[in-house]
């Protein structure tokens, strides 16, 4: 029999053991995921982000390229207050914006920007702001320098152009008359090259700049009546099947002729008069009298409409492309039209041109272009970021939250240790 | 709709603008004969000072008296040839210097700009019928009056490398202004460089 001392000796012994086997455990336990957290295991780090503004592309790709190597890096935005504050609206401080730039297909360095946001936006480039822009607009301005920039708010996209196009020489062919003659002036006004061949009859023609008979060598082609159409079927056909661009105007919108139904895409149903008695400067063409353009392909783009008619109308053609214009005396819109008819008819002629022809794309003068910085072509930014780490939090409290990972049998040791100092106690209060 | 051509002759506040009645027909006449243009049967009288002068790109006026344009006229000439219109003037006297010309060039210097000689190997001369020596002589300068007046240019104001006003001193009023079918009687039609003037207007 042992006495009590001993007993109690015993015991405290053993008590004192066990809690040296639990310390020990806990700062074994401790230093171990201090190493594993030190050595960064996956799925061990969370990269919360906040954005007060759209990050730049290469934080953007830089914490994409941190969730590819296996953390996680949940983000989230400040939500601005705008308004009354009775009415207040919550924004998220990254615009959900897009801009291009892409060189408009008409003659002079000039480009076309595109940009559609949430609300009034601005546009710049290197020299400083081109214009303001509605929520969804295009913009048409001269040569820019460096990269377009579009901005809303803090959010700014940057589109960086890189080719301008060069076209070349444009051909027209048909009768003498106003409608070809306007449409040449025009289009020169424009600053289109422009080569023609007007007929007079009895094989007098009227030759127009550097008019030679192969049309291959040209961009586009115009063809207004369907004599011209006729002599021409041949070359035309295999010169839009080879990318060049054919605008069939006038006469020649509604020829029916054997070699041209296959390609056209739409036919002449009726003739429409004009529906407004003066050339109004929003709707011109209103007062213009329209060939309807109907019955048209499954292939065929309409491009212009009137009321719902089918006024012009493309279709590719092999490499090229064949435009049907159904409006008639277009002279007219330029003579009679109110306000900048001038400036209007140009532009329409100078477009629809632009839409057919064949066009090279060169590399933008050197003094123009802005630098090889990817950073610089960030077109959508809040698209960009979605797309590289996710949709957003909906807020800091839905963030994951879940502590470093230990192995499973560290966590057994810890729940022995933590028993074992329960047991101990137990035998403490037993005695 | 409309055909493709139609002779319009300017009518204007002062003068007599309707002093060749017959040139219309006539030359009417002959652009249908030598050429495929698809041309009204009738001419058209049009204000200067009304926007229907805009309906036709091409014009003529003429007269002998001293021309005197209201303001109205003269902006809508003014605008009329920016837009693109050719407006062909002739002195329906053959004479130099005389009321028509000084009137009608201050008029039209103060509209639109002052006149200078067109070349005679200009576009114009070959426009249709070939002129070599550039405009060609009428009866009534050569032996009209007696006095051999013959003016060896055209007169233009140019707008954008092309003509928007014609003027001429020659008096085609008088040398182009008979019946058509008369044109039988003449060894070599003097109407044909009114043709070339249509051809120019319909084609640069």
């Amino acid at each position: 029999m042992r006495s009590p001392a001993e007993r109690l000796a015993r015991r405290a012994r053993i008590e004192g053991a066990s809690r040296v086997v639990g310390l020990g455990a806990l700062v074994l336990a401790l230093g171990i995921s201090a190493v594993l957290a030190a050595r960064g295991p996956r799925g061990a780090t969370i990269i919360r982000s906040v954005f007060a503004e759209s990050p730049s592309a290469l934080v953007r790709d830089s914490l994409a390229a941190l969730q590819r190597a296996g953390r996680e890096v949940p983000w989230r935005e400040l939500l601005l207050r705008e308004g009354p504050s009775r009415e207040a609206i919550s924004r998220g401080a990254i615009a959900p914006l897009i801009a291009m730039a892409e060189p408009v297909r008409e003659p002079g360095d000039r480009w076309r920007v595109s940009a559609v946001g949430a609300g009034p936006l601005l546009a710049l480039d290197s020299l400083g702001p081109l214009d303001s822009l509605d929520a969804a607009s295009v913009l048409t301005t001269d040569a820019v320098r460096g990269a377009v920039r579009v901005r809303e708010g803090s959010t700014e996209a940057r589109v960086r152009p890189t080719d301008r196009v060069t076209i070349g020489r444009i051909v027209v062919l048909g009768r003498a008359g106003w409608e070809p003659r306007f449409a040449i002036t025009a289009l020169e006004e424009a600053g289109w090259r422009v080569d023609a061949r007007l007929t007079l009859g009895r094989e007098r023609d009227v030759l127009q700049g550097d008019f030679t008979p192969r049309i291959a060598r040209h961009a586009a082609a115009i063809v207004f009546d369907t004599a011209s159409l006729a002599r021409e079927a041949p070359a035309l056909l295999a010169f839009v099947r080879d990318g060049g661009g054919v605008i069939l105007a006038g006469e020649a919108a509604r020829a029916e002729l054997p070699a041209f139904r296959a390609i056209v895409g739409a036919r002449v149903t009726a003739l429409q008069p004009p529906i407004s008695r003066t050339f109004e400067m929003d709707a011109p063409t209103r007062a213009l009298p329209l060939y309807a353009l109907g019955e048209r392909r499954t292939d065929a783009v309409v491009i212009e409409e009137r009321d719902g008619t089918g006024a012009v109308v493309a279709r590719r053609v092999g490499a090229g492309r064949v435009i049907q214009l159904g409006y008639a005396e277009t002279w007219r819109w330029r003579m009679e039209g109110e306000g900048r008819a001038i400036e209007g008819h140009r532009a329409y002629w100078s477009r629809l041109v632009g839409e057919s022809a064949a066009a090279t794309a060169t590399p933008r003068n050197a003094r123009h272009a802005a630098p090889h910085d990817p950073s610089l072509n960030d077109p959508a930014p809040r698209a960009s970021l979605v797309q590289a780490l996710g949709a957003a939090s909906l807020d800091a409290g839905s963030m994951p939250a879940s502590l470093p990972t230990l192995p499973r049998w560290l966590g057994l040791l810890i729940i022995a240790t933590l028993l074992a100092e329960w047991a101990s106690r137990r035998g403490r209060g037993a005695a | 709709m409309m055909a493709e051509f139609t002779w319009a002759t300017a009518q204007y506040d002062s003068g007599d603008w309707d002093s060749a009645p017959m040139v219309p027909p006539n030359l009417i006449d002959s652009v249908a004969r030598y050429t495929s243009i698809d041309v009204a049967p009738t001419g058209v009288i049009v204000p200067l000072g009304s926007r229907d002068l805009f309906k036709y790109p091409l014009v003529c006026l003429t007269g002998h008296l001293p021309v005197r344009f209201s303001e109205v006229e003269r902006t809508t000439l003014r605008e009329y040839c920016r837009r693109g219109g050719l407006l062909f003037v002739d002195d329906h006297n053959h004479d130099i210097d005389g009321e028509f010309h000084r009137s009608a060039t201050e008029e039209i210097t103060r509209a639109v700009g002052p006149l200078v000689d067109l070349p005679n190997d200009h576009e114009l001369y070959r426009a249709f019928f070939v002129f070599q020596d550039g405009p060609p002589t009428t009866s009534h300068e050569l032996n009209g009056w007696g006095d051999n007046l013959v003016h060896k240019h055209l007169q233009c104001v140019m707008q954008d490398g092309r003509i928007c006003v014609l003027y001429s001193s020659k008096d085609y009023s008088s040398e182009w202004n008979y019946h058509p079918d008369n044109k039988r009687f003449l060894s070599v039609d003097n109407t044909r460089f009114g043709v070339n003037v249509v051809v120019y207007a319909l084609t640069r």
